[in-house]
């Protein structure tokens, strides 16, 4: 597929509950053994098995069809950042947003109190961090029910699942979905034919860290499953009533089809039970958020220059949280929300200098909450989106990325996002690149139409008049390739007309297109291996946002400068070391706002052993996070403490 | 159909021919197995040839399922594996050489017939040579010290060859069993660290079902695989060293002229000397690689296929 994630495909299909069955029911669709028909009319004839000149001669349905094979980092239409397989495992991090925390551009918070840990490109304007799209293996996975936020969907798989993920900073609307207005977030999970028969892993430690998890799978000629299921939890940040405890559970089955087809089924289920509310206020509550989802997808080639992909999802959100505390009143923040979609793409190489993908989506959400919506739930929006992009190399140095969302939703109306990115190669391994695009984020559900009336306490029922937040993005960027090092430099303005903000001062409170703002700056990664066994990965980001409303904090929703370093060693006798180092300049905590800006080191360290008996492999390692004083996190008062634990991992 | 409408000419001709003929040399006799198109290709490829070179009689005959009714000719040479096998097993056939089969399938049938290996029977393969093989992986990879094969029932007997190959090069060699084909998976497992994946042939390991996710996960790996026909490459594989069907019947009818001349085949069965590359460009594009499949095809090559080195 067209754009940086080989495994994006926006597919239209029905029921995914006929594509489980259908998929259950599949038979083998080998396709006979390719033996010469030579041997077949002759009486001495070779078995199958046995090796003639027909393993030269015959034919064989292409595999590697165009879509399969991914844009290459230097000819993707932005600045991509890849976190690999390598990076995650030698981290210590425990969760997805752990490791965002180290890519340039990013604020985050390891709080459950927006439902779980948040991670913001470009700006921790609020607790939702929507201005973002986050996928696993295509797939949107921004919470309907929490105005969008991709917090949930950042922890939709568990880590030890994760082949890579690929970070596109930069907004691109046209390939990513009207969400993925200044970033794009592609969790690419590994193939179960690339996993163990057995994993199992342990982590304890202090703050009460204990995270288990174990998956199982079994790989053949025709196909692939992993089955994996953990559970994390900790005490959450100190001063917080943060205690928190995750379990969720991922299948995934590839089925190889004959003809290089495959279907692909995918579901799980996700559990976050937390603390939320100031200790020892009345907000003070345990809450539960669920959530689970079925996905298949299905790859047709055609030919080595064509292929469809058609992808169907279903997702289903559920949560729990009332406040009992207040007297007199009984808030129940309770509800449900269900999403589908549908989405087909078509990939077509049309010479060796044009490859280009066109499709469409439509995607129905759904939102069932009593306290938000009131008397108007549930609340429902359609989607019908038609999309197309084109990689056209002009020549042999430049290469242009064109393509184009059109988006009609039955709340907000049309729009179009389109996008151009202009790459010019003056010798090999140096790439500049020029581009701009259009995005919009559509106000939520909640922003638009709520209903939350609870007189005296707090009241949020939006006028309405709140129109889509718009964006136009411009980049110039510059990436050089060595065979050990890579750097990509960006320079970017991002012009934010309409941005939505919730009015405290009125009541019922009201959401409106408040300002208009840039944020403008410069941000670079380098990739470096210095010598044998090391790992150098170094980022700066400057950030400046224009925003005059001082009361706001919107200014200080990003820090001027932040840096990070990560630096993963192997050592000799199995031993690995990895220490990683963030410093972040002024800015406000994702969770408060104005009353809350601070500057914030944070340094990490991981040494680990591996041991080998037979064809087992374990690991041990001991991690210790936050090795300074404890950060300020999301709230003033909250802090992420300094911990340490134990880790053993064991794959059979 | 015109080329069965051609064949039945030329055999109707060599009848003829024979009849009227005032030549003394028996002709040479040319058959193919049946049904796939590259016997064809070699067969035409093979009359090209020995046209070009010399006035002498050649005979083509298609293989059924028996060898009654093929004239004796002073020469056979006998294309594809069921044309071998039945011109083998025929009692009383002059000089036989076997063409357009790979060693393994020879070296069985070999073993099955009455005839022994030698002057009267001998065999051109069709599978390149393995230092021919390592010599590409070379050239497209500087550094490549680490190469892996998934070996089969079939494929097995390569293994001492390739042993020697390797420690002559000081290059490391990764072995893993690709059949049943369910352990394909962790067999690439094992061959992760691997610069190369080299297909050697063999059906249990390396078929159209087993194709795809061996192309995936390689792909994923980003281990490219030399493959050993144009198929592979087609279907995904970075590159494939391979003798095409034209290459083959011009190689056979050179040795055939030779045989004219001394009445018989080579002592040894030949290896190829001339070969084609084959290049995904989708791929080689994706992993930054500028691969030209003539250049290496003619570096690796002997000058011509009508002079056997």
């Amino acid at each position: 597929m067209l754009g940086f994630c080989p495994s994006r495909c926006r597919p239209l299909w029905a029921l995914a509950v006929c594509a489980l069955s259908a998929g259950g029911a599949l038979a083998q669709l080998a396709a006979p053994a390719a033996q010469a028909s030579a041997a077949a009319s002759t009486s001495a004839q070779a078995p199958a098995e046995l090796i003639s000149e027909a393993e030269f001669f015959n034919d064989l349905p292409v595999v590697l069809s165009v879509s399969r094979l991914a844009q290459r980092l230097d000819q993707a239409p932005g600045a991509v950042s890849v976190i690999d397989r390598d990076w995650i495992a030698r981290s210590g991090a425990r969760n997805v947003v752990d490791l965002l925390r180290l890519l340039p551009g990013f604020q985050t918070s390891q709080a459950f109190e927006s439902v779980a840990p948040l991670a913001a490109y470009h700006g921790g304007f609020d607790a939702f961090s929507n201005r973002m799209q986050v996928l696993v293996d295509g797939r949107s996975v921004y919470s309907l029910y929490f105005i969008g936020s991709s917090a949930v969907g950042l922890q939709s798989v568990a880590l030890e699942d994760i082949e890579r993920i690929e970070v596109l900073r930069g907004s691109n609307s046209a390939t990513f979905g009207a969400r993925a207005m200044l970033g794009v977030v592609n969790i690419v999970t590994r193939a179960p034919a690339d996993t163990p028969a057995l994993r199992v892993g342990l982590v304890r430690g202090s703050g009460d860290v204990m995270d288990q998890s174990a998956s199982v799978g079994q790989a053949s000629a025709q196909g692939a499953w992993r089955l994996s299921v953990d559970g994390q939890g900790d005490e959450g940040l100190q001063g917080a009533n943060g205690r928190w405890r995750l379990e969720r559970a991922n299948l995934r089955m590839d089925r190889w089809l004959g003809g290089g087809d495959e279907l692909q089924v995918r579901t799980g289920a996700l559990r976050i039970a937390s603390g939320k509310g100031e200790v020892g206020s009345l907000e003070m509550r345990p809450t539960r958020f669920d959530n689970a989802y079925l996905q298949v997808d299905w790859h047709h080639s055609v030919s080595a220059d064509q292929d469809w992909v058609v992808q169907a999802s279903v997702t289903r959100e559920g949560y729990i949280d009332r406040i009992t505390a207040v007297p007199g009143w009984d808030i129940n923040f309770d509800g449900q929300s269900q999403t589908h979609n549908i989405s087909l793409t078509h990939t077509l190489r049309a010479s060796p200098a044009l490859r280009w993908a066109w499709g469409g989506e439509w995607r129905s959400e759904r939102q069932d909450s009593p306290a938000f919506f009131g008397p108007d739930t549930p609340q429902r929006t359609d989607f019908a989106r038609l999309f197309a992009h084109a990689e056209w190399h002009l020549d042999a140095q430049w290469l242009l990325n064109a393509g184009a969302l059109a988006e009609h939703s039955s709340q907000s109306g049309d729009s179009l996002a389109p996008r151009l990115m202009l790459s010019w190669q003056p010798a090999s391994g140096h790439t500049l690149r020029a581009g701009v695009s259009r995005a919009q984020r559509p106000p939520s559900r909640f922003e638009a139409a709520a209903q939350l009336n609870y007189p005296g306490l707090i009241s949020i029922v939006p006028s309405g008049r709140v129109q889509p937040e718009r964006l136009i993005a411009s980049e110039l960027g510059y990436r050089r390739d060595t065979p050990t090092l890579a750097l990509d430099l960006r320079v970017f303005h991002e012009q934010i007309d309409g941005f939505i903000r919730q009015l405290n001062a009125s009541d019922p409170r009201d959401y409106v297109n408040d300002e208009d703002f840039a944020v403008r700056g410069a941000e670079y990664q380098l990739h470096w291996q210095p010598w044998a066994g090391a790992r150098l990965i170094w980022s700066q980001t400057y950030t400046e946002i224009g925003s005059q409303r001082d009361k706001t904090g919107t200014r200080w929703a990003a820090p001027n400068l932040a840096s990070a370093l990560v630096w993963m060693q192997r050592l000799p006798g199995a031993v690995d070391l990895s220490v990683s180092h963030q410093d972040s300049g002024t800015t406000t905590l994702l969770g408060s706002g104005m009353g809350s800006r601070v500057a914030s080191t944070r340094t990490d360290l991981r040494l680990a052993k591996r041991l080998h008996w037979g064809r087992q492999r374990a690991e041990l390692a001991w991690v210790l996070q936050n090795g300074g004083s404890a950060l300020p996190d999301y709230d003033p008062a909250w802090r992420l403490p300094r911990r340490s634990f134990i880790s053993l991992q064991f794959a059979l | 159909m015109g080329v069965g409408l051609r064949l039945g000419l030329l055999i109707v001709l060599g009848f003829l021919s024979l009849v009227g003929s005032v030549r003394a040399a028996a002709p040479l006799v040319l058959i193919r197995s049946p049904d796939n198109p590259a016997y064809t290709q070699a067969a035409q490829a093979f009359e090209l040839a020995w046209r070009a070179r010399t006035g002498a009689e050649l005979v083509h005959v298609e293989s059924a399922s028996s060898a009654v009714g093929w004239p004796s000719g002073g020469l056979w040479v006998a294309l594809g594996s069921p044309a071998c096998a039945l011109a083998a097993a025929a009692p009383q056939a002059p000089p036989l050489l076997c063409a357009l089969l790979p060693r393994a399938a020879f070296v069985r049938l070999a073993r099955h017939s009455a005839r022994n290996v030698g002057p009267a029977f001998s065999a051109l393969y069709l599978d390149p040579p393995l230092h021919k093989q390592l010599d590409l992986i070379a050239r497209v990879w500087p550094d490549a010290r680490r190469v892996g094969v998934l070996l089969g029932p079939e494929s097995v007997v390569r293994l001492p060859a390739l042993r020697v190959a390797m420690e002559r090069r000081g290059w490391t060699l990764d072995v893993a069993r690709g059949d049943p084909p369910d352990v394909l998976p962790q067999a690439l497992q094992h061959l992760q660290d691997v610069d190369v994946l080299l297909a050697l042939p063999d059906p249990q390991v390396f078929n159209t079902r087993s194709v795809q996710p061996l192309l995936l996960t390689t792909f994923r790996s980003r281990i490219p695989v030399l493959a050993f026909s144009p198929a592979y490459v087609r279907s995904g594989a970075l590159l494939s060293l391979h003798v095409s069907p034209e290459q083959a019947g011009r190689q056979a009818a050179t040795l055939a002229l030779a045989a004219l001349a001394s009445g018989q085949w080579p002592a040894q069965p030949r290896e190829p000397w001339t070969f084609e590359v084959a290049v995904n460009p989708a791929v080689a594009q994706a992993w930054g690689l500028r691969l030209q499949a003539d250049v290496l095809a003619r570096q690796l090559s002997a000058p011509s296929d009508e002079v056997a080195p």
